[in-house]
This record gives structure tokens, C-alpha cells and sequence, in this order.
């Protein structure tokens, strides 16, 4: 939020508002929001762990790849609320994102695609770097464009920690509750994960803002969507983990291995058998998430100091960290090189009006997309009815169709909306003046 | 920069795109080309519909023309700093990685 760099791909919905803020002089509360935000997801995606584990394990075990298929295009169709004053260029960027995800070996096939006779490509172009490129070393450039001295103002105040909290309280709960439950119910599913939590929480916020013109400007609660989902995912990811032994994200993964290592078994025997671990291992998660707010309070006052550096030392240490960052997921050079170009793709494409959050999010989705198409073609061989019975044949999948239809509807329908209140405004001025017209 | 050129060299961009993928793309067979061919079109009609609105626009000289200063220099000076960083790490990654072997024994 303070560089407008996401660390992840699950922070890259919370750039478009934290962003904002930090502009504004206001990096204090954003980062207090995402505090606590996170904070707030993470105990809603354990109490979900806690008490109704085994429910939404079953549930989750309905989603196959037509049912992922659905749910990531929806994840998608942010792009049309995202930029709804220039959704053509929006859809033409996402669709770019999308087919430099192609590029690589075909996860249907097995066969290279798009490699420009470099062998490095074959492993294909990796999310994070191509994260780093569109948002980090394009905001390089873009920073270095206004010829400022530092990076944004900053105005720490006393008590924002405390407003923050109560505004949090008051403003955003519903919010907070709606964008805690997508991200509990995306973590259960194997596959999906914070990128597509966060995505779809503050696609669902902004839809059901009373006034959406504010989000993408600097407002609380597309970060507090954003955040409180993407931290819901871990407790979410933890319930087909622990119940069932199938790790929901690689984070999952890697804390299966250590419970083994400790003797517990997952599985629906896990709270009969080795109870007392396990109750163990999900109280522990409630420690740690009312832990991050004292020690989050901390490293948000120091990091936010960051702002008071010249933009210049702030430059240079971005570009040293995003090629160290990039070059260190897995010690390949082309990783810096994908920094560099997808750096220049989002300054100069920015200039034009292309969409890099869009252009991002085909990235982070397109695989997912394209593997989960490629099991539905498969299965549509052995199947009457062929493609079209697979794709619709679940009410799960029936019911994500109409909610994707209602979410690329959203822009035409809250421009309906805005044309009629200006209509009935209009109207009632008339009414207003007449009399005093006929008085006269 | 004028609402007209901003469409037609993002036009441009999106068809120059789409052209360098699909001259990849004749590699390509089956089911591998399903995916990317549908993206291909839709990309490259973007590019035509844009560089078509821009010229629209522009016949009809209406466009909002809005002037943004950027310190072109600075960006120049730092672009090229990354581009001989990223140069730099190459060269030293591939001789700190082969340079123990011009040591080594057979």
C-alpha cells in the first residue's frame, strides 16, 4: 500500500484503494484498516474451522472443474465493475493477462506454447514477478514521472489507530462479515485461493456500496474487504486440511507435512482420535491472529516512516528489492527480465489507458481458467449432451452462471440506477420551482 | 495526450500483440489452440475497434486532450540504470555460475 507494490497476489485488490489512501496523506489508516481487517478474517475463517469443519468439507467436495471453472470466471468479471468508465479496454487487457498466462507448457497437453525460441519461457511467464513488473517497477516509473520529492505525505495523527477501529465497528460490518465468509468459503476449495478471495470480496463490496464511485479512490473498505478475505482463505484452506487430508492452497500443504510430523492424522477421525492436538493446532490460530494486531500496530508505525526517505533512495531500493525478490522464487534470470518488460508494459500501457489490475488478474486466473476448461472438454467426450450438459450440469455451477451474469450486468444496471436518480432529481427541482413560478 | 491518439496507439498495441502471438500460434494444434486462439480474437478486435474509435475521433475533433507533465528525463535515466542492473546480473550470474569450472579437475 505505502509503494503501491502487493507482496502477493492476494494483496493486489488491496493496491487499488490502499494506494489511494497513502496519496492522500492517509498511509496510517490504511494500513490500520488492513491490520485489523485481517486480523477480523482470520478469527472468522478459524470459527468456521471450529465449529463447522465437517459441513463444509462435504460441501466443498461438490466443487469439480466445471464448478472452478465458474467461480474463477467470476473472479474475472471484476474487470467489468473495476473500470467501468473503460471496460473495453478493461476486457482487451484481461484478455492480454490470459494469454501471457498461455505462455509455457500447456497444462491439458503437455506441449510448450508461446516460448519466442526461448527456453526459459517453457516453464512460462511466473505470477510474481509478473506482479512485481505491472505494479512495483511501473510504479518506479511512475513515481520518478512526478518529479516529486517523496513518495506521498505523510501526517501521522494520534488516535487514528482507535478512529479506525471504530469506524471499522460501525461503517464496515457487514463488509467485513460478507468479504470474511467469501474468503472462508474460496479457501475451502483445492486450487482456489487468497488471489481469488480478495478479487471477489471487493467485487461483491463495491457492488453492494450504497455509492460505488468511491472505491478505487481511497476508500476503507475496499481494503478492508480486500484484507479481511484474503486472511479468511488460511482458516478456510485449513477445513478440507484438516477433515479430509486435501490441502486447499500450498500453505495448507506445508502445514499438513508439519501436523504429520507431529502424529496427526488428518481426517474426520482427527477430533476423536488426537483431539487434543487438534483443538490445539485451531485454538493456536485464534492466538496468532490476536497476536498480529499488537505486533502489526508496531510494524506499521515503522514502516510507515518509509514515506519520509526522497523518492530517489525509495526508487533505488524498489528496483534492487523487485529484481533480488523476483530472482530469489526460483534463481532464474529471465524472472528479472519479466520484472523489467512487464515494468515497462504497465508505465507505458498505463499512459494509454490499458487496465494493469485486469491485465494482473488474467494473469493470476488464467491458468487456473485453462485447466479446469481443459477437464471439462475431457469429460465432455464421455458424456450425452457434451460441453454444454458439463458446464451446467451441477446446481453449484447453475448458480455462479447467474451470478456472474448479474456481475458483468452490475456497470449497465448502476448506470440505470444513477440515470433514474438524476431523472427524479430533475423531476422534483421542476416541482420545487413551479410554484414559486406561479406565485410570480 | 489526446483521447484519439491514446485510443489508436492502444489500438495499435493490442493488434501488434495479437500478431506476435499468432505467428507463434501456427505451431500450434488441437486443443492447445482453443484457449489462445478465442483470447487472439478478442484481442485483436479490440485493437481494431479502438484504432477505429481514435480515428472517428479525431475526424471528428472533439476529443478531451488532457496534459500531464512527466519528467521524462528521470524516467529515462532510471529505465536505463534497471536495464544495465538487469544486464549486469546476467553476465555475473551466468560467470559466478561457470567460473568454477574453468577451476575444476577432470
Amino acid at each position: 500500500m505505502l509503494i503501491c507494490t502487493p507482496g502477493t497476489p492476494s494483496s493486489v485488490a488491496t493496491t487499488f484503494d490502499g494506494w489511494p489512501l497513502t496519496q492522500h496523506g492517509e498511509a496510517d489508516k490504511a494500513l490500520y484498516t488492513s491490520l485489523l481487517s485481517s486480523a477480523f478474517g482470520g478469527i472468522v475463517g478459524v470459527f468456521f474451522l471450529l465449529f463447522l469443519a465437517g459441513a463444509l468439507a462435504r460441501f466443498a467436495l461438490q466443487f469439480g472443474g466445471p464448478e472452478n471453472f465458474w467461480l474463477c470466471l467470476f473472479g474475472l468479471s471484476t474487470i467489468a465493475v473495476m473500470s467501468p468508465g473503460n471496460m473495453g479496454k478493461g476486457i482487451v487487457s484481461g484478455a492480454i493477462g490470459l494469454l501471457i498466462s498461455t505462455i509455457g507448457i500447456d497444462p491439458n497437453a503437455g506441449v510448450p506454447r508461446f516460448t519466442f525460441g526461448s527456453y526459459g519461457l517453457v516453464q512460462g511467464v511466473s505470477v510474481i514477478p509478473c506482479m512485481i513488473g505491472l505494479f512495483s517497477f511501473s510504479q518506479v516509473l511512475y513515481l520518478i514521472g512526478t518529479d516529486k520529492t517523496f513518495v506521498a505525505d505523510y501526517n501521522p495523527r494520534k488516535g487514528t489507530f482507535g478512529k479506525t477501529a471504530s469506524y471499522l465497528a460501525r461503517r464496515c460490518k457487514k463488509i467485513l462479515l460478507r468479504s470474511s465468509l467469501i474468503g472462508t468459503w474460496v479457501g475451502m476449495l483445492p486450487g482456489a485461493g487468497g488471489e481469488i478471495a480478495s478479487i471477489i470480496a471487493y467485487n461483491e463490496s463495491k457492488r453492494w456500496a450504497k455509492d460505488p464511485s468511491i472505491y478505487g479512490k481511497g476508500c476503507i473498505e475496499g481494503v478492508a474487504a480486500s484484507e479481511s478475505a484474503n486472511n479468511a482463505v488460511i482458516g478456510g484452506s485449513l477445513i478440507p486440511m484438516l477433515t479430509l487430508g486435501i490441502p486447499g492452497s500450498a500453505v495448507a500443504a506445508v502445514i499438513l507435512g508439519a501436523l504429520m510430523a507431529h502424529g496427526i492424522q488428518p481426517g474426520f477421525k482427527i477430533f476423536s482420535a488426537t483431539g487434543d492436538l487438534a483443538y490445539t493446532f485451531i485454538f493456536s490460530q485464534f492466538a496468532v491472529n490476536l497476536l498480529m494486531i499488537p505486533i502489526g500496530f508496531v510494524l506499521c508505525r515503522c514502516m510507515a516512516k518509509l514515506l519520509t526517505l526522497r523518492l530517489t533512495f525509495v526508487a533505488i531500493g524498489i528496483v534492487v528489492l523487485s529484481y533480488i525478490g523476483a530472482y530469489a522464487i526460483s534463481n532464474s534470470i529471465i524472472d528479472i527480465w519479466v520484472v523489467m518488460v512487464f515494468g515497462f508494459v504497465g508505465f507505458f500501457g498505463g499512459k494509454l489507458g490499458m487496465d494493469t489490475g485486469a491485465m494482473a488478474l488474467g494473469v493470476i486466473l488464467g491458468p487456473m481458467i485453462e485447466e479446469n476448461l481443459g477437464k471439462c472438454l475431457d469429460l465432455a467426450h464421455s458424456v450425452p449432451g457434451g460441453l454444454p450438459a458439463i458446464m451446467l450440469n451441477s446446481t453449484i455451477s447453475k448458480v455462479l452462471v447467474l451470478a456472474l451474469a448479474l456481475s458483468l450486468a452490475t456497470p449497465y444496471l448502476l448506470h440505470l440506477k444513477k440515470l433514474r436518480m438524476q431523472e427524479n432529481e430533475a423531476k422534483c427541482r421542476c416541482q420545487d420551482e413551479r410554484p414559486e413560478n406561479a406565485n410570480v | 495526450m489526446c483521447k484519439s491518439n491514446q485510443d489508436i496507439l492502444c489500438g495499435l498495441c493490442f493488434l501488434a500483440i495479437s500478431a506476435a502471438f499468432a505467428v507463434q500460434m501456427q505451431e500450434l494444434e488441437d486443443v492447445t489452440r482453443v484457449f489462445p486462439a478465442a483470447l487472439l480474437t478478442v484481442i485483436a478486435l479490440g485493437g481494431v475497434w479502438f484504432v477505429g474509435k481514435g480515428i472517428y475521433l479525431k475526424r471528428r475533433d472533439n476529443t478531451s486532450c488532457e496534459t500531464e507533465a512527466v519528467a521524462w528525463k528521470k524516467v529515462a535515466i532510471i529505465a536505463a540504470i534497471a536495464l544495465i542492473y538487469a544486464v549486469l546480473l546476467s553476465i555475473w550470474a551466468s560467470l559466478s555460475a561457470r567460473l568454477p569450472l574453468f577451476f575444476a579437475r577432470p
